[in-house]
This record gives structure tokens, sequence and C-alpha cells, in this order.
């Protein structure tokens, strides 16, 4: 436990809290400088125009400020939450999610008031042999992963442009969440 | 309960990284409000966004800034309070509709469903309604069967996602119950019934037409679709 809080997940939730409490802006500087050249990354890899990503970042960095009390580390990591925000506001510019699809996908991530600190450890410890063992992910997994979270490509889209037959790709995604899986219910037991 | 048929990775993955329409976006969290484990499996697919998004290189910068970001906030601040406001209204809306409490995602975009003239009868026993969040490729509605219904056999022109929000049916010997998920397209034929003693609603999102294919299918193909 001393060992997991002295991390550097540790120390961006201590930042939000800062921000969520304090509204400190240092801090949200400090999340500034690390996530939003991250995001914008992100955005340009699903085809955006520098502008229009630059814009998308500012929106997303803004949400991080203004609800930062709403983020709950017994659910998600800090990344995973800040790319979802990414991903809705990639959504709205496409407008490929009207209004009501966006609201309801959100009432999923209701926080937890009540999450025990136990959870907190674990959700984080998930998530960081989650991060290894994406990185471990055979080539052409992790390549049809990437291309979906980052690309914004349905998958028959990814299918064509890989030549490969969409219950290829289809495969791939169940043996990549499969073996992802694997991985944390192995360490869990 | 735990639900058994839960919602398949890549179709999971497509909802995850924002890739499904309204009707299916609705469907799916729906499944997830009902599903537990289907939850923790939504859960995982999101970290291994975030893990992806961390693995990334950032890019420079050239407009965006902390300090642009915070002069923003300052300007726009009352706004943020009246959104959040209306947020907690919405979560304590709950809605009972053919004696079933619907979960929230679908409570607050089913209100005209209490009408009961929005309804349509598609069949024996069976009716309809079409709810706001469809589009073109993805019709979705309210389908409610009385018990004892038999749907004629028939096949899909496109995906059809079928989410059982109260009451159960059997399809090929297979029983989907609440929180269930089937999943239909083009391969096959079948003839769902409604083999329990309570009526069944579901959540239906249909790409394209059903097809009937036994000898009134003619007919029915014109006058019993959803």
């Amino acid at each position: 436990m001393v060992l997991a809080e002295a991390s550097p997940e540790a120390d961006e939730r201590e930042l939000m809290r800062a921000i969520a409490v304090d509204r400190d802006r240092a801090a949200f500087s400090r999340l500034f400088a690390q996530y939003a050249p991250k995001v914008k990354a992100f955005l340009l890899r699903g085809g955006l125009q520098n502008a229009v990503s630059e814009e998308l970042v500012q929106d997303v960095m803004l949400i991080l400020w203004r609800r930062a009390e709403t983020y709950d580390p017994a659910q998600a990591s800090l990344s995973t939450w800040i790319y979802t925000i990414a991903r809705n506001r990639r959504a709205d510019y496409f407008r490929r999610s009207r209004e009501i699809g966006a609201e309801a996908t959100e009432s999923v991530e209701e926080s937890d008031p009540d999450a025990a600190t136990d959870r907190i450890i674990e959700q984080r410890q998930q998530h960081v042999r989650l991060r290894a063992a994406v990185a471990t992910l055979p080539v052409e997994q992790a390549d049809v992963l990437r291309r979906a979270f980052f690309e914004h490509k349905s998958h028959s889209e990814i299918a064509s442009e890989c030549g490969l037959p969409l219950g290829t790709i289809k495969s791939r995604i169940r043996l990549a969440m499969r073996h992802l899986r694997g991985v944390l219910e192995e360490k869990d037991g | 309960m735990s639900v058994r048929h839960q919602v398949p990775d890549e179709m999971l993955l497509d909802f995850v990284v924002g890739g499904a329409g309204a009707g299916k976006q609705v469907l799916l969290s729906t499944h997830l409000a009902m599903s537990g484990a289907s939850r923790e499996r939504y859960g995982m697919m999101r970290e291994v966004g975030g893990a992806l998004l961390e693995a990334l290189d950032g890019e420079p910068l050239t407009q965006a800034t902390a300090e642009r970001v915070l002069r923003d906030a300052s300007v726009a601040q009352l706004e943020t309070t009246t959104e959040l406001g209306r947020a907690d209204q919405r979560s304590a809306d709950k809605t009972k509709l053919c004696g079933t409490v619907l979960p929230p995602p679908l409570a607050s975009i089913t209100q005209h469903a209490h009408d009961p003239k929005v309804w349509r009868t598609i069949g024996f026993g069976v009716k309809s309604v079409l709810l706001p969040c469809s589009s073109p490729k993805g019709r979705t509605h309210l389908l409610y069967a009385r018990p004892g219904v038999q749907i004629a056999p028939h096949t899909h022109t496109g995906e059809e996602l079928v989410l059982v929000l109260s009451g159960a049916f059997t399809d090929d010997g297979e029983v989907f119950e609440p929180g269930d998920l089937a999943v239909n397209d083009s391969s096959r034929v079948h003839a769902p019934v409604i083999d329990t003693s309570t009526p069944c609603l579901c959540l239906v999102v249909t790409e394209g037409p059903i097809r009937y294919t036994g000898k009134a299918g003619w007919l029915l193909n014109r006058f019993c679709q959803l």
C-alpha cells in the first residue's frame, strides 16, 4: 500500500483533488502539460486538422477543470477519464452521436461516493497491470485496437484497409480482450 | 440473477470508442445498467483506451494553453452551475412503463410511450413505439408482446439487437431474460416465443427491415414491420 501511494498515479490523484477542492491553478497547469499534448496526438490520429484538434484539446481540459470533482479514482484511472472526455468531444464534433446517446453513455459512469480506498488501490493496480499487458499484445491485435480507439473507424473500414475479412478483425478483437482479461484474472486469483 | 447473454466484445469496443449510433448507444447503456459483468468488461475496455492514450507521444501545442483554458473557465462559470442542476434533476427521474421500472438511460427518452395512442399494433399481441434516438440506420423501438405470442418465422436484412427489459422469450431453445442481449442478422431464420406467463418488454434496434419467410411472408412483410 505504501508502495502504491508513492506512484505517479497517486500524484495525479492528489492534483485532481487540489483542482476539485482548492481550485488550484498550478495543479491544473501540471496536468495540462502532462495530458494536453497526448490528447492532441489522439485527435490528430483520428484525422482531425491541427486547428480543430487544438480547439478540442482546449474543451477537454476545460471539462477537466470544471468537473474535477466528478472524477472518481475507484472507477477509472485519470488517463481513462480523460480518454472518455476526449472521445465524447470527438464524437460530438463528428455528430455521430446525438445528444441523447451522449447523455445515456454518461449515466453509466456515475461516481460512487462510497467507494472504499481499497477499491481505488485495486482499480489503480489493475490499470498498471492492464497497461503492461497492452504493451505485450501481439502486433496484429494491438494494431486493430489502436485503429479502433484512435482512428474512429468502423470494423469494416479497418478490415478493408488491412485487406482482411471482417471476421478476422472481429476475432483479433476478441483474442485481444480475452488475453487482457486473462492477465487481470490470473493476478487476481 | 446474472445476465447470461452479454454484449459481444467487438460490439462493446465499438461502443467504447464512440462509434455506435444513437439507438445502439441507448440500448448498450441500458444493457450495462442491467448487467454487472458487462459493466466490468466496459470498464476494462475503457481502461485500454486510457492506457493507449498514456502511451502516445504528445504533439506540441501551438494555440491551446492552460492559461487560455482557465480564462475561458472564468467567463463561463455561470453556465456550469445550471448544467449541473439539470443533470441532478434527470437522475432523479424514474419511470415505470408497462409495469417495468426502466433503467435511467431509457427513462428519459420514453416519456411519450406512456400515452397508449402512440403504440402501434404490428401483429397479434405485439405492439411497438418508435423512440426519438432512432436514425435510418438504427431504428429504435420498444416492443411489447403478450404471453403466448409466437413471432412468425423471419430473418433480418441488417443487424438487429434485442434487449429484454422485462419478461422473457425463448429463441431456438435459448432463454432470454431481463438484461439479456440477443444479436440477430441475415444468417438464420428464427421464430422467438413468449413462453412465460408474463408479457415481454424489449428494446430493439434494427438496421434493416425484417423478412418473413413463411407461406404468408409476403403479407407479413407488408404489414408486420417494426
